[in-house]
């Protein structure tokens, strides 16, 4: 797709420079509703650079703690299912720090920002080499 | 906040209406004025106006009309709303006046009409502008004061929440309404099974606000002058109210500061005792902060819900289906012990 311009992360670009243009001249309530289009654009961006890394590393950490195969919904919904039962309650550590993980991951994505520090620099290192 | 009539067909829908329906009430003579739209909210829309008739001087009045009323809905209908305002207004707890409720004949939907109070509700403004200083100063201590006289009532005058789900099982309640949704969020199953597993003793249940926290309150220079949004109210255990008022979400970026961003527990449970509360159990309050984390997270899943599907699109909801990860973040750090 990169013969064509321009690129995605352009558009979007361009996209948030007219929202951030006309932010200023609109009333309270479209004002709002613009820079809310602007922190979902920005969500946008961060998931394409790399939410399918972040994807396929959840779908390894789900199939090894499970044992089982399918795909990231799937096992993302049996997984639910099964805390819901019981049935990590004895294991509650380790299915805590791998929900964890995957919520540091889903945030790192919408609002890196609120982060602590060790879950930030974690991040990017994880980014950073992949 | 405020929109102009001549581009804001929210208020254009309704502005014939409800000048018929204050006619019929006050007389022909009655009229009505500068109506302005206020900012979408989770469930109703708000409607400002001028009500003036040949007896009175002219009263700023606020219409509340219900926008969300699908199954699930974790809001109470207008009519409860407005049976509770009536109970809250004679009791003398700060709550804007209730005027008189919509009928079918006024063709407005479900909802009522209540003085306007002046004053600001935009918690990062109460949080940070100078101007609320002394506000800030009273805050913790005025929300002791006022959970107290509203936990004080007698819970038979509100008997008719006694089947409200979250009267019922406000756990359980959660878990259906976070299943109606069909979303998959392993955090807020592990919230609901914490919560099942530390689940305390049940209590002798009191009438809850249920949203009592910073952005539900007007606020002027000298402190809070009324409690608003009354459509979560519930019967229920009093440390809920306390505990959804410390939740973290409503510290706005003062995490330090558990009384919504402002002020101190230890200044807000002196306050409650001596208006009457009991002693506040804090290890029980921590449960509901828990508690609390995960309903706002449903509650975020349930605006995404009602926008993907097409029910109450808004680019706000949207954005709060992407704000989940943050509430379950803050909840997974509670539950580790790294957040208090």
């Amino acid at each position: 797709m990169s013969r064509n311009w321009p690129t995605v992360d352009e558009i979007m670009a361009t996209v948030d420079e007219l929202l951030e243009t006309i932010v200023d001249r609109l009333d309270e309530r479209d004002r709002y509703d613009a820079l809310c289009a602007r922190y979902l654009l920005d969500v946008g961006r961060r998931e394409l650079a790399v939410g399918k890394v972040l994807d396929a590393q959840e779908l390894r950490e789900l199939q090894s703690f499970t044992g089982e195969s399918g795909s990231l919904e799937e096992l993302h919904k049996n997984l639910g299912q099964s805390i819901r039962a019981g049935r990590y309650d004895e294991q509650w550590q380790q299915v805590f720090e791998l929900v964890l993980a995957h919520v540091v991951n889903n945030v790192s994505v919408s609002r890196p920002d609120q982060l602590e520090p060790h879950h930030r620099k974690a991040k990017e290192s994880t980014q950073d080499s992949s | 906040m405020a929109q102009d009539l001549s581009i804001d067909p929210d208020v254009a829908q309704v502005r014939d209406r409800l000048l018929a329906a204050v006619r019929r009430r006050y007389g022909e003579r009655a009229g009505i004025e500068n109506l302005v739209s206020a900012t979408l909210g989770g469930s109703n829309r708000t409607v400002l106006f001028d009500f003036n008739d040949d007896r009175a001087s002219t009263r700023r009045l606020v219409l509340r009309q219900e926008t969300y009323a699908l199954a699930q809905s974790p809001f109470l209908a207008p009519h409860p709303q407005f049976r509770l305002l009536k109970i809250a207004h004679r009791a003398g707890i700060p709550v804007p006046e209730p005027i008189f409720e919509l009928d079918d004949d006024d063709g407005l939907g479900r909802g009522y009409i209540v003085a306007c109070v002046l004053g600001e509700t935009l918690p990062k403004r109460l949080v940070n502008d100078p101007d609320f200083s002394t506000a800030r100063a009273r805050f913790s201590a005025q929300c002791g004061e006022i959970l107290a006289r509203l936990h004080a009532l007698d819970p038979v005058a509100a008997e008719f929440l006694a089947d409200v789900p979250d009267s019922l099982d406000p756990v359980a309640a959660q878990t259906a309404r976070y299943d109606s949704y069909a979303q998959t969020h392993p955090a807020i199953e592990l919230g609901l099974r914490w919560l099942h597993l530390n689940r305390p003793t049940a209590s002798k249940p009191c009438l809850l606000h249920g949203d009592f926290r910073n952005g539900n309150l007007i606020v002027d220079h000298g402190g809070i002058r009324a409690v608003l949004d009354w459509e979560c109210a519930h019967l229920g255990d009093p440390m809920e109210d306390i505990g959804w008022l410390c939740t973290r979400s409503w510290r706005f970026g003062y995490p330090d500061r558990p009384i919504g961003g402002i002020g101190t527990r230890k200044e807000f449970a002196t306050a409650y005792a001596a208006n009457g509360g009991v002693d506040v159990d804090w290890e029980r309050v921590h449960w509901w902060e828990v508690f609390g984390l995960v309903r706002w997270a449903v509650l975020n899943v349930m605006q995404a819900h009602g926008h993907i599907g097409g029910q109450r699109r808004a680019i706000p909801f949207a954005a709060c289906g992407r704000n989940t990860c943050v509430i379950e973040y803050d909840l997974l750090m509670t539950l580790s012990g790294e957040y208090d």
